[in-house]
């Protein structure tokens, strides 16, 4: 039935690909004449076209969007797993607050994101302006920045799930492998660089993984930050979709992308499925 | 504080005299007060923008305007919680929000909740191929199905005479195949730690499986089915994507009405804000009481955002 559900779309965007769409009447669909074949596929990655310009564009945002919010949410994240690693009061309390990204509503955040992004009377340049960093004001959701808007605001909403998966992860650490270490004649940092960080590993894969998919797909950041159509450092794959789909009717150009977009997806999941689910691994997520 | 960091971590350097060098008493201070304070500026980035959404909701038009780094708003200007439900339908949007979240968090608990019990309790055939499958479908980019979910929507209105769009049961319809794959990930690492015995234990008391399951397990995973319902919930609630292009007339949710207030002329921040508060106070009421099993819930299933 889950499949059932799931599968005849995904076929249908697969099967759309090869069409192309005159109107939105479904009598209109799949007549012979439309069929294009691989038409689409072979637009989309010919620079030279308006599809294929955009396409390679995107990519090149959405890459960078996905490392820089990839690293900055691991970062932020282990920084904040260690540190609530410590004994000290209120413990409880920082962790309650540290959540409090991942559980409010994405909607209002991003709303409030956007709020502080303002370029004239944000709360950002405010804050940058006061501590002599910039003059003026910078255009945060216009123009070059809007790339580093939208991995502010995902670093923001994903670094607590980061820091509670590597924070379980450190819990699971032995306190044995410490003490041999501390014999052995290892400093704080000696402790973190052979000891931490090499038992978080497999706990790392599974986060970085399951990151990389999550921005990779992530709409409702760019979306509400940049909306539908934003400038082009900040075009981000899923909002070129959306607008293919939705904006320009080119409905077979997007399932095109989409498709492709879908088999990088499953990869990720079947990567996933075998590295944490079929084997026998049994240490944070899973 | 940070004048006085610099100095300790200066007298480091061989220029100071030997009786001024940190002694590992003093190290151990520089070490305390160098995490407490990343500590503290982490926890200042976590809260930062839901105070700012706190604080804006409580200004008027023009101090919206105004820099403004006020901690506490000393003047609070209250109309916003007033006004704004004369601009928009907000309390429309907020009920089609709860009565699509709810029913979605029941149907897929119900669902997902049987389908991760058996997955939990039984072999058959096919069974790791099913688990695959509810894996990848909680992978599926949203974007991918949407337009020929948009496409399919529109064929059941013109030929099959069922209305999809824009409609209480077809965003639970919708929203709920997403769930129950994330349910079924979730719960099944729950049923997993309830012991078999517990079951096996009252069956022998008389109960029939069905009873077992119902007035046994079901209890005992209580806390679980908690946890993933928020998850559900907050899952549901927050959906852009599928809401912007299928329910943008009669069944608006919240996710796309509250865009509303930003025009494009001008945008009302304070009565926005106001708004946004009024809809994360009680899931962060929430989340406050369950938090526990929401971090276990974090930690032990696959959790999509």
């Amino acid at each position: 039935m889950m499949l059932l559900v799931h599968g005849i779309p995904v076929i249908l965007g697969f099967v759309m690909s090869f069409y192309e769409f005159p109107s939105l009447r479904y009598t209109d669909w799949f007549r012979p004449e439309t069929f294009v074949g691989l038409d689409h596929f072979a637009k989309v990655f010919q620079k030279d076209t308006i599809y294929g310009a955009q396409f390679w564009n995107s990519l090149k945002v959405t890459i960078l969007y996905t490392v820089g919010s990839v690293v900055g949410t691991y970062v932020l994240g282990l920084v904040t797993a260690l540190t609530l690693d410590k004994q000290f009061r209120g413990k409880l309390v920082a962790r309650t607050v540290i959540l409090i990204p991942y559980v409010t509503p994405v909607v209002v955040t991003l709303l409030t994101w956007r709020m502080m992004f303002r370029s004239d009377t944000g709360v950002i340049n405010a804050l940058l302006r006061q501590a002599g960093l910039i003059e003026g004001s910078l255009f945060w959701l216009l123009g070059p920045n809007s790339l580093y808007a939208i991995i502010i605001a995902n670093v923001w909403r994903n670094f607590p799930y980061a820091a509670i998966m590597l924070y379980a992860g450190l819990q699971s650490v032995p306190e044995q492998l410490y003490e041999a270490a501390e014999i052995d004649g290892a400093g704080r940092w000696g402790k973190l660089r052979y000891v931490t960080l090499p038992q978080l590993k497999p706990v790392s894969a599974v986060i970085l993984l399951l990151l990389i998919l999550w921005t990779f797909i992530n709409f409702p950041v760019p979306y509400i930050l940049l909306g539908g159509s934003p400038s082009e450092s900040g075009n981000v794959l899923m909002l070129l979709i959306y607008s293919f789909g939705f904006k320009q009717s080119a409905y077979g150009i997007g399932s095109a992308l989409s498709a492709m977009l879908f088999l990088f997806s499953m990869t990720i999941a079947y990567v996933y499925y075998k590295r944490v689910v079929a084997s026998s691994y049994d240490g944070g997520a899973i | 504080m940070l004048s006085s960091l610099m100095a300790a971590v200066g007298s480091e350097s061989t220029m100071v005299p030997d009786e001024m060098r940190l002694t590992a008493d003093g190290k151990e201070l520089v070490y305390q007060l160098l995490w407490r304070s990343v500590l503290i500026l982490v926890l200042i980035f976590a809260i930062f923008p839901v105070w700012m959404m706190f604080t804006t909701s409580f200004k008027t038009r023009d101090e919206v305007l105004q820099l403004g780094l006020d901690i506490i708003p000393a003047d609070p200007y209250v109309q916003n919680y007033f006004l704004m439900f004369q601009r928009f339908p907000l309390v429309d949007y907020y009920v089609n929000s709860l009565v699509i979240s709810s029913v979605t968090t029941v149907l897929s608990l119900l669902i997902g909740g049987l389908a991760a019990y058996s997955l939990s309790r039984y072999e058959f055939p096919g069974k790791e191929k099913f688990e695959m499958g509810a894996l990848a479908t909680q992978m599926i980019p949203g974007v991918l199905i949407l337009i020929p979910m948009f496409l399919l929507f529109i064929v059941m209105d013109q030929s099959a005479n069922v209305p999809m769009k824009d409609t209480y049961h077809g965003m639970i319809f919708l929203y709920t195949t997403f769930t129950v794959p994330f349910t079924i990930w979730m719960l099944r690492g729950y049923f997993d730690t309830i012991p078999t015995a517990l079951e096996e234990a009252a069956r022998i008391d008389g109960c029939t499986r069905t009873q077992a399951l119902f007035r046994v397990v079901m209890p005992l995973a209580a806390p679980g089915l908690a946890a993933t319902g928020m998850f559900v919930f907050l899952l549901a609630f927050n959906e852009v994507l599928f809401a912007s292009v299928l329910a943008t007339d009669n069944v608006t949710p919240f996710s796309i009405g509250i865009q509303n207030f930003q025009q494009q002329d001008q945008t009302m921040w304070g009565q926005m804000m106001a708004a946004s508060t009024l809809a994360a106070v009680p899931l962060l009421a929430i989340f406050v009481v369950f938090q526990r099993q929401i971090v276990s819930g974090l930690t032990s299933g696959s959790v999509k955002q």
